[in-house]
């Protein structure tokens, strides 16, 4: 199925030619400098990331870590979902939340995950920031498409007379899904990102996270190591950013 | 149906100063005029779309609207998009209607598959599905060649005709359409 995609897909091959060149790069600057615990090979994290594959412990962390990811997405999905629906049909709600969702879109981060930590245990606290970094995105997403559908439409729905839940069936639903599933490939990148960060700062107990920090302890043995972590978050990032671009090609072809 | 003292203004623009329009009852009136003259506001003011205005409507009753873009919604199939001018009810009647309109392979498509002459068929489906005693037109047909006018214009014809002939306005600035439509011009 992926080759077929490549095949049809001329920039897919463009993509993956850069990272063949990006990698091949890393390879030749890694044996240039020569000192692997500044830079190790791509071959040895490629090897380290293995080693780390036969062992339990990493799917352990692997799957603790994308179960938080999960969680603060879910549960950030349904508050941005629902209180995008009512700020998008209320100005009231509107004007409530705009000072909350400004705070939450400009306060960096790691200060927020120092303040979180004061409040919450340690495995919480990731979900918490990684809540906080995806709902403002969906909440956006979800009122601002909801506002922007075409006012001539809800004219003619208006005219005839159309029932409220026929409305949010042919017409917002339609217009707000297949937007929302673009942002929520975005937000899911930045969530994993959230997350991982408040792991380390956390140090949040079977995580990627925690895992990368112990790795950047051992300065000269663990470099490999921690790029084997950061080589897993990738890779979680990709496959259900992939994921959610399949879903929302699938549902946009339907319409648009 | 009647308008009296119809006065609009958009700031200090005045559009229709104390003016009287009387439309007949069972037939087909084409209003004329340049752009800026207060056509479309004429017809939204018929259809309770815009109520910022004075004076009095005398014999309205709800009006179906075929406006100068099909606005068909996206999420719903051809019939169902049909259907919505009769509040989802004469499912038969829609189906029966999209076949005189040469669109019954495409009941169960959705907007995005249709030609812009094809949805324009389906905005006319849903306004003489309604059976609602007024029809309104704005301009549906300016955007369309020659031939697909003359086409829908007969399609049209031929529902009104098969529709109890509802009181209809049409809005243009075509001469010709005016005349192959219309019984009655007025000129704003």
């Amino acid at each position: 199925m992926i080759i077929k995609a490549l095949k049809n897909n001329k920039y897919s091959l463009i993509s993956l030619a850069s990272v063949v060149v990006f990698l091949a790069v890393w390879e030749l600057v890694s044996f240039l400098i020569g000192k692997p615990y500044l830079l190790p090979r791509f071959t040895e994290v490629m090897s380290e990331f293995f080693v780390l594959l036969g062992k339990k412990d990493f799917y352990i962390v692997t799957l603790s870590t994308l179960g938080r990811v999960l969680l603060g997405f879910v549960i950030s999905l349904v508050l941005g979902v629902g209180l995008g629906i009512l700020g998008g049909i209320s100005k009231t709600v509107r004007a409530i939340l705009a000072p909350f969702i400004s705070f939450l879109r400009t306060t960096p981060t790691m200060a927020l995950t120092l303040v979180i930590m004061v409040w919450l245990r340690n495995k919480y606290t990731p979900i918490l920031i990684g809540l906080i970094m995806v709902f403002p995105i969906i909440y956006r997403t979800i009122s601002d498409s909801i506002i922007n559908v075409d006012g001539k439409l809800k004219e003619m729905t208006k005219l005839y007379g159309i029932s409220n839940k026929n409305a949010v069936k042919f017409m917002y639903i339609p217009e707000v899904v297949p937007v929302l599933f673009g942002s929520l490939v975005t937000a899911f990148g930045m969530n994993i990102k959230a997350v991982v960060s408040a792991e380390i700062l956390a140090y949040t107990a079977d995580s990627i996270g925690l895992r990368m920090f112990i790795a950047k302890q051992d300065f000269f043995g663990g470099t490999a190591t921690l790029f084997a972590w950061v080589l897993t978050a990738i890779i979680i990032s990709v496959v259900f950013e992939l994921l959610l671009g399949l879903i929302q090609k699938r549902i946009s072809k339907k319409w648009n | 149906m009647e308008l009296r003292g119809l006065t609009k203004k958009f700031g200090d623009n005045v559009i229709f100063d104390n003016c009287d329009l009387v439309f007949e009852e069972n037939k087909i009136t084409a209003v004329m005029g340049r752009s800026g003259r207060g056509k479309t506001t004429l017809l939204n003011i018929i259809a309770g779309l815009d109520t910022d205005y004075s004076g009095e409507i005398i014999g309205s009753s709800p009006c179906a609207y075929i406006f100068q873009e099909p606005r068909l919604l996206k999420g719903a199939t051809v019939l169902e998009n049909t259907l919505i001018g009769s509040g989802f009810k004469n499912r038969e009647k829609a189906i029966k209607l999209l076949e005189e309109m040469e669109l019954s392979d495409y009941i169960n498509e959705y907007p995005k598959a249709l030609s812009g002459g094809m949805a324009m068929r389906v905005s006319m489906a849903r306004a003489f599905v309604s059976g609602r005693s007024v029809i309104l037109m704005d301009e549906a047909f300016k955007s369309l060649d020659k031939d697909l006018k003359y086409r829908l214009y007969d399609m049209f014809l031929r529902l009104w005709n098969s529709s109890g002939k509802p009181t209809t306005i049409i809005v243009t600035h075509d001469k010709e359409e005016a005349e192959y439509l219309g019984d009655t011009i007025i000129e704003l």
